[in-house]
């Protein structure tokens, strides 16, 4: 169990930090009058000029999948080239199978026209 | 220097083979990608979904002798594997055949619902022969983000949206406990083998914290199996999904789940089974309990049957609390063997009712709820006989396989001496006849309010009806080439 | 000493002849000739009749002088229906003693209604799925009787309960006779789960399911008297208080007389609800060991005797009555196995599947004569209008009232006696017999009196269309009344001059597994005085009680209207069934909807799920939103159920 006093020190301590934080400055802070216009969102000072969870069109979210898949691809990648001397063979085609199958994905995504923009 | 690994390709064959299918599905979907081809994809879809499962069920059933474990002992293969690789395959095919119309309707994305549903069999596959704690995670999880997508595909059913939705949340709660219980697993007896973790359980010296480990593994699989406290996310999910997409569920997912659960608790678990065995004793009656009392007061009956499969998970958690620790590998021990064949059962008869469901919603009329199927039976006489013996099989009922399930189930209890909790599910059983008597009452015994169209054949449709007569049947008066082969298979769990 | 098995292989034409019937009518009854289906059924049942009339010859000629031979069976095996795990289950059929008097009983007085229905069904819409049904049911009741272990009798017991419903919601347009075709099927579940449970406690303490084996080896196992021994027995009675309708399950039968008339006769009275006797004198050998089971057995057995019967006084629909009557006469053969008399139960259970289907199928020809009424208080008369059914019905009613030489009377008598005098029995047991034995034959000449003497109170209408039933129709009763007045003369008592061959025909079933301790032991211990004098007073009390019913319906007419007004409270009691289907209702099926509505749905759902929902925080809808969409609880609120299961189960673990 000594092994997760640490641990459990790091939760404790992480929790009265977040925790202290908000209670000192809503106790030691300022508490303004509650107007109309201080509930009001502002940029800069300034009045918003649009919403401000704007909604982005869908192929955005296409591509930064598909973005997140091959970046992950390439974390995989790596170690096989780093040891590819001593996995040979076997490495090889174990590496091609898995680029195979995303191919695939990929050849699937583009004739869908997920990667077309419009 | 390893250089090339021994790995006995031929042993992966059936998973192979799905594979490949899958990805041929994918290709082709988007061949005959556009709403105008959509019929074109259904059928394509469904003629290669069903020979890449026959071919794959093929090869399965030509290794069905072999022990063998494969990919670095991450894989095993063994008659248990291989019983549920059928049986998963088996049901998958049924579905396949239930989905025929379905599919046609979801227009764009037809041909990717056999995509998706060929890929999350691949998963079941690769969980019930999987040795490994973490090649288990990825089969289940290959499995579920595919189911997750198919209870919401065609985005035009508004439930359909919210149920694939409410089921991807939970599930990916679930899948964090899972693998958070790996993790512990790992830390605490070194290794993810499911052989392995037996010899490190230390309870002495990885205390309680094995025992967290040990809990967070089992609530990964109790929530696939809708067990209760997991089970909220089951009747929304079923209702919201395409029915052939709930039958996959309620059969496949359900049963991979319950493949995975024995191996676990017999191979890595046993010397814990003293904490076990009581908490499946406990899950077994809320299950059974939860599942019957709210499926009586269901209007809608793929909802019924949504809490009618919670409650059949319950018989079957009741098989799981009769395991005898002491007969494990040894000889064989009639509780592990009743899952198997409860399983089968449990197949046969839910796709026939969702089968018969299907096609009785052929005429461009609804028939999701009891009010909906009055005076059915004598509109449709074959779906009508059909519905009942489902329904009387569900309920256990001889001389049909239902009967013969929970006889079975019941008596492995009493063997170990658990007979209240025989009698509770006893009672239960006898309470859960009400409702799926009440489906046959409304088809027979009440009169339509309005004209019922006639139904378009469907070949397909019809086909798996029958065939899941057929079984229903068979497993009741004849069964005892299935129950050699479930006593069989639990032999090799160890 | 082992019982003979002899292999007969013609056996299972008996169980298969019916089937076989049921598949062709189903698949072509649409199409063929209405004659033509009815004779197809009729005959499938006659073959089941005469093999078994075969079989029975030959097994007569087995019978030699030792144990051995006296309690030989035919049997014939189709095939090893399951084999796991140490169970192995045959599909076979034994005919021994005592399934041959039960399959003759069956078959014969099946053949009997299938013929009448030709004649009473002949203007139904429905004639073919109505003979499916009757031979499916025959199918499974000789499947039932013929069993040679109990989980082959357990799909026998379902699927008789089957056709039961169906047959009960035959006319399924009027919803309240669908509603009691469901009922009759739920409350026998109740019971079949306690009938499943008992063979699985058979079968993990005895090893087996077969009879001959359970036989042999529960004394060896089982220790007499033990808790062990008297569980199962008490679970299997459950099953038998289920399908044989005894208190506290015997509330679906008089709802069962919604189905055809001829259906009550088979199903409700003959054959399906005398299998809880049946099947208790198949056990017999655990019973003996579980005394206590016994009394509880007796006791249920003679207070549905005389609860039934008191019940049976005052009811006005003619059917209504023979089911009232149905549920105390079941009472006697459970009071009679109860005390060890066996052979003496089914002996009764014989003659009343005579009596009571004649009685039955009479009053089917008079509803059919009526137009469909069934209220007595309409008739009256018939006599002369109806000259065959009036005779028929005589003999059937003096049957049961237990007047000598009638068939009613050895068999009745002989139950008294011995719930009197067995050792078993008690004279507590006697006197609650001996008084329902006079409110029997009370209700039952009420029941003659009102319908076929005095003045016919029916509306002009009805009266014009008054005529006899046609052959078809009356041939079965005539038959069914020679065997209501010569059918106990096979048990007629020693003391009486007679053999009583039943009981030694049975005999060397019954007892431990020597056959050497007679379960009647004790009747040589009472001088021949006693036993006179209770055959003297039982037809004494008959006679009261007809005398009564002569008095109160012929000469006063005006009497019974006097005393329901005199105890006004008593009467409305009476009518109204003790008001058990209420009691039912509020205590047993109003609380489990409530359970499930509030506990599950109210509280569970939308007291929890949504108590969470607003504690986290997580939704500022309105509680009433949440109540409109409570069958789509919120996905956070389902994660919350899920941790609180997390953490209930970590919680069990570590524990």
């Amino acid at each position: 169990m000594l092994d997760y006093v640490a641990i459990f020190l790091t939760i404790i301590v992480a929790a009265l930090m977040a925790g202290g934080a908000l209670l000192l400055s809503a106790l030691i802070g300022p508490s303004p009058a509650k107007t109309k216009e201080k509930e009001r969102p502002f940029e800069c000072g300034l009045v918003p000029i649009e919403e401000p969870g704007r909604r982005f069109p869908v192929h955005y979210y296409v591509v930064a999948i598909l973005f997140v898949v091959f970046d992950i691809e390439v974390i995989f990648l790596y170690p096989w080239i780093a040891s590819f001397d001593e996995v040979g063979l076997y490495g090889f085609i174990g590496a091609m199978a898995f680029l195979l199958v995303l191919t695939f994905g990929l050849i699937y995504e583009w004739l869908r026209g997920g990667l077309e923009w419009h | 220097m390893t250089g090339f690994p021994s790995i006995s390709w031929n042993l992966l064959l059936p998973q192979i083979v799905l594979l490949s299918t899958a990805l041929f599905l994918l290709l082709l979907a988007v061949i005959y990608r556009g709403g105008g081809r959509s019929r074109g994809a259904t059928v394509a879809g469904a003629v290669f979904s069903l020979l890449g499962l026959g071919v794959a069920a093929f090869m399965a059933l030509a290794q069905y002798d072999t022990v063998a474990d494969t990919f670095g002992a991450m894989l095993r293969l063994d008659p248990f594997s291989t019983f549920f690789t059928l049986l998963i395959i088996g049901g998958a095919a049924l579905c396949v055949l239930l989905s025929v119309r379905e599919a046609g309707g979801l227009k764009a994305m037809a041909g990717e619902y056999y995509a998706l549903l060929i890929f999350s069999v691949l998963g079941m596959v690769v969980m019930v022969t999987a040795a490994d704690l973490l090649v288990i995670f990825i089969g289940l999880e290959t499995m579920s983000l595919a189911v997750y997508i198919l209870v919401g595909i065609g985005g035009e059913r508004e439930n359909g949206a919210e149920g694939s939705l409410k089921y991807f949340l939970i599930g990916a709660f679930a899948s964090a406990f899972l693998i958070y219980g790996i993790a512990l697993l790992l830390g605490t007896t070194g290794t993810t083998r499911l052989d392995g973790i037996a010899s490190g359980l230390n309870l002495a010296e990885g205390g309680s914290l094995q025992l967290v480990a040990v809990a967070l593994v089992l609530i990964g699989f109790l929530f696939k199996i809708a067990a209760v406290p997991f089970h909220m996310w089951a009747p929304d999910a079923y209702e919201g999904a395409p029915t052939p997409i709930t039958a996959f569920m309620a059969v496949a997912v359900k049963a991979s789940a319950f493949a995975v659960l024995l191996r676990v608790l017999n191979v890595s678990l046993l010397p814990l089974a003293d904490y076990w065995l009581p908490v499946m004793w406990t899950l077994a009656v809320l299950t059974m309990t939860v599942g019957n009392l709210a499926a009586i007061f269901q209007g809608n009956i793929k909802r019924m049957l949504a809490y009618s499969s919670i409650a059949h998970a319950g018989y079957l958690l009741v098989a799981l609390a009769s395991i005898d620790p002491a007969a494990a590998g040894v000889g064989n021990d009639p509780a592990m063997a009743s899952v198997l064949f409860y399983l089968t059962v449990y197949t046969l008869m839910n796709v026939g009712a969702f089968g018969v469901l299907i096609y009785l919603g052929g005429g461009g009329r609804q028939m999701e709820t009891l009010e909906q199927i009055k005076g059915t039976g004598f509109r449709y006489p074959l779906l009508g006989v059909a519905m009942t013996v489902f329904m009387f099989s569900l309920a256990g009922i001889p001389p049909t396989g239902g009967f013969l399930g929970k006889f079975y189930v019941f008596s492995a209890a009493v063997n170990r001496g658990l007979i209240s909790l025989a009698i509770i599910g006893v009672l239960n059983s006898a309470a859960s006849a009400y409702y799926y008597i009440r489906v046959t009452v409304q088809m027979y015994m009440r009169q339509s309010d309005e004209q019922l169209p006639g139904l378009p054949f469907s070949l397909p449709l019809a086909a798996a009806v029958l065939l899941a007569l057929y079984g229903v049947f068979q497993l009741g008066i004849a069964p005892s080439d299935l129950l050699t082969a479930a006593d069989r298979a639990v032999l090799f769990l160890r | 000493m082992e019982p003979l098995a002899v292999q007969y292989d013609i056996l299972r034409w008996i169980v298969l002849s019916p089937l076989l019937g049921a598949v062709v009518i189903s698949l072509l009854g649409r199409t063929l000739p209405r004659k033509l289906t009815g004779t197809i059924a009729s005959a499938a049942v006659g073959v089941s009749f005469f093999i078994g009339l075969a079989a029975f010859i030959k097994l007569k000629g087995l019978a030699g002088h030792g144990h051995g031979e006296q309690a030989a069976f035919l049997s014939d095996t189709l095939y090893r229906w399951l084999a796991v795990g140490g169970l192995s289950v045959d599909v076979a059929f034994a005919f021994d003693r005592l399934s041959a008097v039960m399959v003759l009983v069956v078959a014969g007085v099946s053949a009997l209604i299938h013929i009448y229905s030709m004649g009473y069904m002949a203007h139904d819409k429905s004639y073919w799925r109505y003979f499916a049904y009757l031979n499916l049911f025959v199918f499974f009741m000789l499947v039932l009787v013929l069993a040679d272990n109990a989980v082959v009798m357990f799909v026998g017991w379902e699927g008789v309960g089957l056709c039961s419903y169906l047959l009960i919601g035959f006319w399924f347009e009027d919803p309240e006779k669908a509603y009691a075709g469901k009922k009759a099927f739920i409350v026998n579940r109740i019971g079949d789960f306690g009938f499943l449970l008992g063979i699985i406690l058979i079968f993990w303490t005895l090893g087996t399911v077969n009879f001959n084996e359970i036989a042999g080896q529960a004394p060896a196992v089982l220790v007499a008297g033990g808790s062990l021994a008297t569980l199962i027995c008490l679970l299997l009675f459950l099953g038998a208080t289920g399908k044989s309708a005894q208190i506290p399950l015997y509330v679906w039968l008089p709802d069962a007389m919604a189905g055809p008339t001829p259906v009550s006769a088979l199903i409700h009275a003959a054959t399906m609800v005398t299998a809880g006797v049946y099947m208790i004198v198949r056990l017999n050998v655990l019973y003996l060991l579980a005394p206590a089971a016994m009394c509880v057995v007796a006791v249920v057995g003679a207070a549905t005797a005389i609860y039934a019967a008191s019940i049976g006084l005052v009811q006005n629909d003619i059917k209504k009555v023979l089911a009232y009557s149905t549920v105390s006469q079941l009472g006697y053969m459970f009071l009679a196995v109860g005390v060890g008399a066996f052979s003496a139960g089914i002996f009764h259970l014989m003659t009343h599947a005579f009596f009571k289907a004649l009685l039955f199928l009479g009053s089917g020809s008079v509803i059919h004569a009526m137009s469909g009424k069934q209220d007595i208080r309409e008739m009256g008369g018939l006599k002369k209008k109806m000259p065959v059914t009036y005779w028929t019905f005589l003999f059937a009613t003096l049957a049961i009232a237990g007047i000598p030489p009638f068939a009613g009377f050895f068999s009745k008598d002989e139950i008294l006696w011995k719930a009197f005098s067995s050792p078993q029995g008690h004279w507590g047991l006697w006197l609650i017999g001996f008084a329902a034995a006079g409110m029997t034959a009370f209700y039952m000449f009420r029941l003659v009196f009102l319908t076929f003497h005095g003045q016919c109170r029916a509306d002009e209408k009805t009266k014009s269309h008054l005529h006899e039933s046609p052959y078809l129709m009356t041939v079965p009763l005539m038959v069914l009344g020679v065997l209501s007045v010569i059918g106990g003369f096979v048990g007629i008592p020693e003391i009486l001059g007679g053999g009583n061959g039943f009981h030694h025909w049975l005999a060397p079933l019954l007892g431990n597994e020597n056959g050497a301790v007679q379960v009647s032991a004790g009747v040589q211990h009472w001088p021949h005085a006693v036993e006179y004098t209770m055959i003297a007073l039982s037809v004494a009390v008959a006679v009261a009680g007809i005398f009564g019913a002569w008095v109160f319906y012929i000469k006063q007419p005006e009497k019974p209207k006097q005393l329901a007004e005199r105890w006004p409270l008593l009467h409305q009691l009476v009518y109204n069934k003790y008001y058990i289907d209420e009691i039912y209702n509020v205590f047993i099926v109003q609380p489990i909807k409530l359970t499930s509505t509030f506990l599950l749905w109210k509280i569970f759902d939308a007291g929890v799920i949504d108590g969470v929902v607003n504690l986290t925080g997580s939704s500022v809808r309105g509680l009433g939103r949440v109540a409109a969409r409570l069958q789509n609880g919120y996905a956070q609120a389902y994660a919350v159920t899920f941790l609180i299961g997390v953490l209930l189960l970590i919680g069990s673990f570590v524990w």
